[in-house]
């Protein structure tokens, strides 16, 4: 898998390693396309907090007639948001994280395509 | 390097997520039994082996209390949902410009495979036009010669010329010029 921030001068490199890089490249991207959070997550995360929300107001708001004992609801509750917190917490850095590689990935992609045209019309001239 | 960080992802994950939902539990049952436990005493003064659950889940600081974390569990609720229809919008982005760059990469790619391809079959077989130019007579001048340069040979041309008219004009009589006299006139004397 090549780095794509350790990438030289591809003028001086052949073209079959040329190649291989686009090669790895697109393997990159498909391999970032399967790290990309699925659409359903955060339909799924939004439902854990609302029930987290439901729960919580559930065991604070009839804790006195009981006891205190649908307070054990409202830390189910509070559990529940906190874990979709820390989950938005951890793609909100994934994201940024792949930001940042698409633009490193983005340039690569330009110098070969540049590079490729380049060799292509030397070629074509001759 | 990244490989073996996804690969220990998962298990590390979770472990540290479980430590942190502990902690976060810990922190909000500490800080609401603190401020419950000094309210209490330092409004009612009473000492601690009188504490009665009941009676401080339906005294006024309870009821207080409990609408004041229904309304933040509420506002929590409903500030989640512009936030996540933003980081909808934030991830479908962040997609489709991956997926917009993987079709780039690949169309180059197929095109590279598509150029080679019709390259070796243009290696393969020879080209109708060269197999005909093959049946054509050879040029006048051998192979291993090289054309004759067209230059020399209009300088030679035009010494040619020179050269004859040059004989031409010698060969004339003397006096007698290139275009024939004006007839005399009959009148002229």
């Amino acid at each position: 898998m090549f780095e794509a921030g350790k990438i030289g001068y591809l003028s001086a490199t052949t073209d079959d390693e040329l190649n291989a890089r686009l090669q790895a490249l697109a393997a990159d991207l498909a391999i970032v396309d399967s790290r990309l959070e699925p659409t359903f997550a955060a339909g799924r995360r939004t439902r854990k907090l609302l029930r987290g929300v439901v729960l919580t107001v559930a065991g604070i708001l009839p804790a006195a007639p009981t006891g205190g004992l649908t307070l054990l609801l409202s830390v189910m509750g509070v559990i529940d948001m906190i874990d979709v917190l820390e989950d938005d917490v951890a793609a909100v850095c994934l994201r940024t994280q792949l930001r940042n590689e698409l633009e490193r990935h983005n340039g690569l992609y330009e110098r070969i395509a540049a590079e490729k045209e380049h060799r292509g019309w030397r070629s074509r001239l001759g | 390097m990244r490989e073996r960080e996804t690969a220990s992802d998962p298990a590390e994950e979770s472990g540290r997520r479980r430590v942190s939902i502990m902690v976060w539990m810990l922190a909000v049952v500490a800080s609401f039994a603190l401020g419950a436990i000094v309210t209490h005493f330092a409004l009612l003064r009473e000492p601690i082996s009188q504490f009665s659950l009941q009676a401080f889940l339906s005294g006024p600081f309870w009821t207080t209390a409990s609408i004041a974390l229904v309304c933040f569990v509420l506002g929590i609720g409903f500030a989640y949902l512009p936030f996540s229809w933003y980081r909808d919008d934030a991830n479908r982005v962040l997609r489709d410009e991956y997926r917009d760059l993987r079709s780039k990469a690949d169309a180059l790619r197929d095109a590279e495979d598509t150029w080679r391809e019709r390259a070796a079959d243009l290696r393969r077989t020879p080209l109708p036009a060269r197999a005909a130019r093959a049946d054509e007579p050879e040029p006048p001048y051998a192979e291993d010669e090289e054309p004759p340069d067209i230059a020399a040979v209009i300088s030679e041309m035009s010494a040619a010329i020179k050269a004859n008219l040059g004989e031409a004009g010698s060969a004339r009589p003397a006096g007698a010029g290139t275009r024939p006299s004006p007839l005399a006139k009959p009148f002229d004397e």
